[in-house]
């Protein structure tokens, strides 16, 4: 099978609080990391610049892609902001390879951005809950943690699950986290912490929910043919798929995400894979019901069965089926526009044998990375191969 | 007439409803945003109209903490936006709230 397209290099600065740095800065911070890794590639080299980034209103900014492409050296070429709110870094990442696939690119770079930490959090919450329709939903009071507690609500009175389960998606993507250094939560958490933390919007607690991060990140991307030019271990990216739903108050179907399992399904057929031929899945976990959620909507186990996944371990590292080793948006962080770029990174160090031997998939030859916008308005599935 | 322009559909019918549902899930807001005036705790109920479709809003008197609102019976009421509050929005749009009606 033909590759979509090939990663030569990626970068991520590290997420967190980042007091006093502007998005352009983090991304600065990402790009660098990515061509110091790649001595061979050259910022002449970049036809096009493709930027996730969310919301305007952290910096009082639009027109960011221009300016963060030329503050970069990459000059007179295009460069586009995506928006699809938490999947927007996923979104440049799509956009990314079907320039590439068109033909009319070489080299082209998907990066995702967002700076929050410096509002105050009742203000950032407002600003997130943009994401949901404003007449039907933000309006009345909704905001994002509660759409997807309304919706564990429902899980956990439909199927066997419990708020033990939430808990044990958190307590293990914070070990994951923990063990990378560019996480934001770098602490372990036990299932009695995350029980016994303040509730945000019941069932779900406090630590049930990714934090507010400033991050950014980034990946390089080139034709599949020109990819040796660069580098000796690449990872080509051979499915990218894309679906959308309407807002959640919308939809006849309230359980589970239709953009997800329609999306998945292009992308495994384009990858000629199912859930079983994945060695390392990176999923939207916003929320923790959302990763159980995507274990059911990418076809990870049976619908209702989620939870014995978490009982029997398959989905920790050294399991069956890894999940999040990066520690998820969880714990790695939630830079709301870098969180789709950054699955991308993760997945590139994963293949190419690069990350701390304590989260490391041992012997991973193929991937998966599931991003999410909103309340599953948006949806984008990419599947990557080692390359040999 | 016309399609819906929410979902699309083509069976689209103006109609006078009685506004009465019952509470498919619901969640307490503890940490709310700046944006909506109400200040938390408040309850978010999803309602299932008797006429079909969903509405969200905040739940009245509802009452004890805890308890289980879900299969509750409830009217949904529209409200003005009050005199005085700031918003950006294309046209004057009210809020939807949920109240309870006895067993």
């Amino acid at each position: 099978m033909r590759p979509l397209a090939s990663i030569i290099t990626a970068g991520c600065a590290k997420y967190g609080r980042r007091d006093g740095l502007y998005a352009r800065e983090l991304l600065a911070e990402a790009l660098d990391e990515a061509f110091e890794n790649c001595p061979r590639l050259s910022r002449a080299d970049i036809d096009a610049f493709y930027l996730g980034q969310a919301f305007e209103a952290f910096e009082h900014q639009a027109n960011t892609a221009p300016s963060s492409a030329g503050g970069y050296g990459f000059r007179r070429i295009p460069a586009i902001r995506l928006d699809s709110v938490s999947s927007s870094g996923a979104s440049a990442l799509r956009q990314a390879v079907l320039g590439i696939r068109s033909g009319e690119y070489d080299v082209v770079i998907a990066a995702g951005v967002e700076k929050m930490t410096h509002v105050p959090t009742s203000v950032a919450l407002d600003v997130i809950s943009m994401a949901s329709d404003r007449p039907f939903e933000q309006w009345n009071g909704v905001t994002l943690a509660a759409i997807n507690a309304m919706m564990a609500r429902m899980y956990l009175r439909d199927y066997k699950a419990t708020e033990e389960h939430l808990a044990m998606i958190a307590v293990k993507n914070h070990r994951n986290g923990f063990y990378n250094p560019k996480a934001h939560l770098r602490r372990i958490v036990t299932v009695a912490e995350v029980l016994a933390s303040k509730a945000v919007a019941t069932p779900l607690k406090l630590l049930d929910c990714s934090p507010i991060s400033d991050g950014a990140s980034c990946v390089v991307l080139c034709r599949p043919e020109l990819a040796a030019r660069y580098t000796d271990c690449p990872v080509d990216i051979v499915a990218s798929a894309e679906a959308t739903d309407l807002n959640f108050v919308f939809r006849e179907q309230l359980l589970g995400f239709e953009a997800t399992r329609v999306a998945a399904a292009m992308a495994y057929a384009q990858a000629e894979a199912s859930a079983d031929k994945v060695d390392l899945f990176e999923v939207h976990d916003a929320f923790t019901i959302n990763e159980l959620l995507a274990y059911e909507d990418l076809g990870m186990c049976a619908k209702g069965s989620a939870s014995r996944l978490l009982e029997n371990s398959e989905t920790s590292v050294g399991g069956r089926i890894p999940v999040n080793p990066s520690g998820g948006l969880k714990s790695k962080g939630h830079p709301v526009g870098s969180s789709g770029t950054g699955q991308a990174y993760e997945i590139f160090l994963q293949l190419t044998g690069r990350v701390e031997p304590e989260r490391a998939v041992k012997g991973a030859h193929t991937a998966l990375s599931h991003s999410m916008g909103g309340a599953g308005e948006s949806v984008q599935v990419h599947v990557y191969r080692k390359r040999g | 007439m016309e399609s819906c322009r929410i979902c699309a559909s083509a069976n689209l019918e103006v109609k006078e409803v009685p506004m009465t549902g019952a509470v498919v899930t619901f969640s307490e807001v503890v940490v709310g945003s700046s944006g909506y005036p109400l200040k938390p705790p408040y309850t978010l109920a999803l309602i299932k109209l008797d006429e079909g479709g969903h509405l969200i809003g905040v739940l009245r008197g509802g009452g004890e903490k805890g308890a289980d609102w879900v299969g509750k019976r409830v009217k949904v009421i529209f409200e003005a936006v009050a005199s005085g509050e700031k918003v950006i929005q294309p046209a004057p749009w009210p809020r939807v709230f949920a109240q309870m009606l006895s067993d």
